[in-house]
């Protein structure tokens, strides 16, 4: 209650911030998938230096969290 | 009597002989260094989440055709508690969201996707740490020890040295966790371009050092001896 005291908000956020709003998260996810690219390739890296039981496991959770992140985008350019 | 062919005796002794020239037909005098005594009755770790394998079903980059791992090392896993912890907490604050200031007041459709955002972004912190983890490792062959440092995203950096070129091994263990859940730092020396090798926070340091010194012993013996590889 003293947050919504200290920084009072004036109701619902209008069309055009909200839109600002739908832009920054569109483009940081998009950084984000970057990211991601990013983890998939040390991932890789990672695996061909040291070969062990869990590469399989671990390349796999490295697409998954790529997959996951395009879905993510794609859901926010959809539902926003 | 003269002597009469007998074919049964004959393949014996070609069998024998067979055996015997084996190693010589290559040219190569076959010899295979020994497993220190602190690991040779062990058996091999099969698990692959453990921070001291012994003999582990593994393979590096780098690694001869019949170099033998003795032994793979990672920071103790205790030292994984910080940020398990702090995932732990990470993964709670959604529940607090109402008392964020303007959280409440945005579409719930903006909520949501702003919610999938904080939980993808625990994901690649729980995986960044994972694998900084799982493959910052320390390995000693029958040949020569090996430092993978994995520092960023693409920086990587392999260091090694060869046992014989090692000069001085020394561990230490300070402080109640380390203490207590008995893992700590060995240092090498070394007579190569890399001065020293730090092998931080590894469970048995001990032992690691003991294993060491059996592999210079067993090294010295080699020269001594005029074995080579």
């Amino acid at each position: 209650m003293f947050l919504q005291i200290a920084f009072p908000i004036s109701g619902t956020f209008d069309d055009g911030v909200l839109n600002l709003l739908k832009v920054l998260v569109l483009l940081g996810l998009l950084f984000y998938i970057f990211f991601a690219v990013l983890i998939i390739r040390q991932t890789s890296l990672m695996t061909r230096t040291v070969q062990g039981k869990l590469d399989r496991v671990i390349r796999i959770m490295s697409w998954a969290h790529f997959t996951f992140a395009v879905f993510i985008f794609v859901l926010s350019y959809v539902i926003l | 009597m003269p002597t009469v062919y007998d074919s049964k005796k004959a393949k014996k002794t070609e069998s024998k002989f067979k055996k015997a020239s084996a190693g010589k037909k290559k040219g190569v005098e076959r010899h295979h260094l020994t497993m220190p005594e602190t690991v040779a009755n062990e058996k091999p770790t099969n698990n692959p989440f453990s921070a001291y394998m012994v003999k582990p079903k593994v393979r590096f980059e780098t690694q001869e055709k019949r170099e033998k791992i003795v032994l793979l090392l990672r920071r103790h896993v205790v030292t994984n508690v910080r940020w398990i912890l702090i995932t732990f907490f990470l993964l709670l604050i959604p529940t607090f969201s109402d008392f964020l200031p303007f959280f409440g007041e945005l579409p719930l459709r903006y909520q949501s996707v702003f919610l999938l955002m904080w939980y993808l972004f625990i994901t690649a912190y729980v995986l960044e740490h994972f694998l900084s983890w799982y493959y910052n490792v320390y390995i000693i062959t029958d040949e020569r020890i090996v430092d993978v440092d994995f520092h960023s995203l693409m920086y990587k950096e392999v260091s090694e040295s060869k046992i014989e070129n090692i000069q001085d091994v020394t561990f230490v263990m300070g402080g109640f966790s380390r203490a207590l859940f008995n893992f700590g730092t060995v240092y090498i020396q070394t007579a190569g371009e890399q001065r020293e090798f730090d092998f931080d926070d590894v469970p048995h340091p001990d032992r690691v050092a003991k294993v060491i010194n059996e592999l210079i012993l067993e090294e010295e013996k080699e020269k001594l001896e005029g074995r080579v590889r």
